[in-house]
């Protein structure tokens, strides 16, 4: 039976939690939905007309300007 | 014409693309465009839309120096923004469009024969598929680029005037006339038919409501034919008398020149009588040059010659109008020189003042107008509105393309070494050699 090498065993463990620390860093990094402005802060865009719509145009327009949209007329 | 608004070129007007074109929705997008279904670059992309969106365009999300996800479109993604473009794989991917994206890869619009073989006989090739490849590769990347795929006819405007959604992406079993016809033949055939030209009036057929398509029922996605030399070789062309009713004995001026080769004198096509003034060009060249202010550079004017027909379609109806309608096209000697191609050797040996059909069709013109004045008009005046003699002799000669008008314009075309191979290229349809001495004492 051949048994780990004890400092083998801890160098894996060690890499292991510096990978995950890695991964946790990145991931806080890309900004979440909620905080996609672009994207439409309120919707999951499951299809294409999620966002090539003149709606979904519009309602992107409204949250980059932060207008909230609306205005104008006449 | 003007130009759609960004939103408007590429959004789709309505909640869902079925409400616009179920059909095709059917297809669903991704099958055409390309891409990642969104359900699934989502899933992918766990919980930024973001990434997703990287994901279903199949371009690769970026990150800086530090591993911040740059939120940035790149100018390349992997869908397809003209499906049609390879329309053998997606128009028949489920051989839906099989049979019209079969005769469509052949026909004149997706190979532009006519011109093609010009291009090669001028540079001294017998056929554009001998001709090098500089020369192909600068003919197909500048001169092809409106010429056309089918999303270009049937969904959107063409690449050549910047494309956009005809209808929201709904696929028009019949194209535009003015979104997708004139969009590229608008200098010519669309300035005529509306009759844009000062002092013009519009197609006759266009004041009475009928579009390219009345007349125009070939079918323009080809017959499956690759050996036409011409646009006007095409079998199926429309003719006057596929609706007109008319024939040599109608009138005085059709028992003298109906043009079917056996009338009283000599034969001349409709267009000689029923055409007004009608837009001629000078002096294209090659990359973009011809849309520059370049002073040499490309040119459009309203002209109006009568010469003769050197058009060699021999089955055809035209070949027998001896008198036609000619137009200045803009081939130049040097009109390759942008792309690197400096030669065209054989470039006098072929015209460039071509046969015409102008689309501004009427009844009475300038040179009929002798039967609006006087519908009594006989032998004794009927010529008077046309031939070179009488008391409007110099008005009627400026209606004819003689080698003094040659002489004129030789100087104003660019890129030519000896200024006289304009004149040899264009000697045969000069009339002065062979206009009849009745209808002339010029």
């Amino acid at each position: 039976m051949v048994h780990p090498h004890p400092a083998s065993s801890s160098w894996s463990c060690g890499l292991s939690l510096v990978i995950l620390a890695l991964l946790l860093l990145s991931c806080e990094r890309i900004e979440p939905v909620r905080q996609a402005p672009e994207m439409g802060a309120e919707s999951v865009v499951l299809t294409c007309e999620g966002c090539h719509t003149t709606r979904a145009y519009l309602r992107r327009l409204a949250i980059d300007d932060g207008s909230g949209g609306g205005g104008g007329g006449g | 014409m003007v130009p759609l608004e960004p939103f408007e070129k590429v959004f789709i007007n309505a909640a869902t693309y079925a409400e616009i074109d179920p059909n095709h929705a059917a297809v669903g997008c991704v099958t055409c465009h390309g891409g990642t279904e969104p359900v699934v670059a989502a899933s992918e992309a766990r919980d930024d839309l973001w990434v997703a969106m990287a994901k279903a365009h199949e371009f690769e999300a970026e990150y800086d120096d530090q591993g911040v996800l740059i939120r940035r479109k790149p100018e390349v993604k992997g869908v397809l923004r003209d499906p049609s473009s390879q329309a053998e794989s997606n128009c028949n991917g489920a051989g839906c469009h099989a049979q019209i994206v079969a005769l469509n890869a052949t026909s004149m619009h997706t190979q532009l024969w006519g011109e093609k073989h010009k291009i090669a006989l001028r540079a001294g090739y017998e056929s554009y598929e001998e001709c090098p490849q500089l020369l192909k590769d600068g003919y197909e990347g500048e001169c092809t680029n409106c010429h056309t795929t089918c999303g270009q006819c049937h969904v959107s405007r063409p690449n050549g005037v910047h494309g956009g959604f005809l209808d929201s992406h709904k696929f028009q079993r019949t194209p535009d006339m003015e979104n997708n016809c004139t969009a590229c033949h608008g200098s010519r055939v669309g300035n005529d038919f509306s009759g844009h030209h000062e002092g013009n009036r519009p197609d006759v057929h266009q004041e009475q409501g009928y579009d390219c398509f009345f007349c125009h029922q070939e079918d323009l996605h080809g017959d499956g034919r690759t050996d036409y030399t011409s646009r006007y070789a095409v079998e199926g062309l429309p003719q006057c008398v596929n609706c007109h009713e008319l024939s040599a004995s109608d009138n005085l001026f059709h028992e003298y020149h109906w043009p079917d080769g056996n009338s009283l004198e000599e034969g001349l096509s409709c267009h000689v009588c029923h055409s007004q003034p009608y837009t001629n060009c000078l002096n294209c060249h090659s990359g973009g040059v011809w849309s520059s202010s370049d002073p040499e550079g490309y040119s459009e004017y309203v002209d109006f010659r009568i010469g003769r027909n050197t058009g060699e379609w021999p089955n055809h109806p035209v070949a027998k109008e001896e008198w036609v309608t000619v137009r200045h096209i803009p081939v130049i000697k040097d009109g390759f020189r942008e792309w690197g191609w400096w030669s065209q050797p054989n470039w006098s040996d072929f015209e460039t003042w071509e046969y015409a059909s102008p689309h501004n069709i009427q009844r009475f013109t300038p040179q009929t107008e002798i039967a609006l004045t006087n519908p009594a008009y006989s032998m004794g005046d009927c010529w008077m509105s046309c031939h070179v003699q009488g008391p409007h002799e110099e008005e009627n000669a400026r209606r004819f393309l003689w080698m003094s008008r040659l002489d004129s314009l030789k100087s104003s075309v660019t890129g030519l070494s000896d200024p006289d191979e304009y004149i040899r290229a264009n000697r045969r349809v000069a009339v002065d050699d062979s206009i009849s001495q009745y209808w002339n004492r010029h």
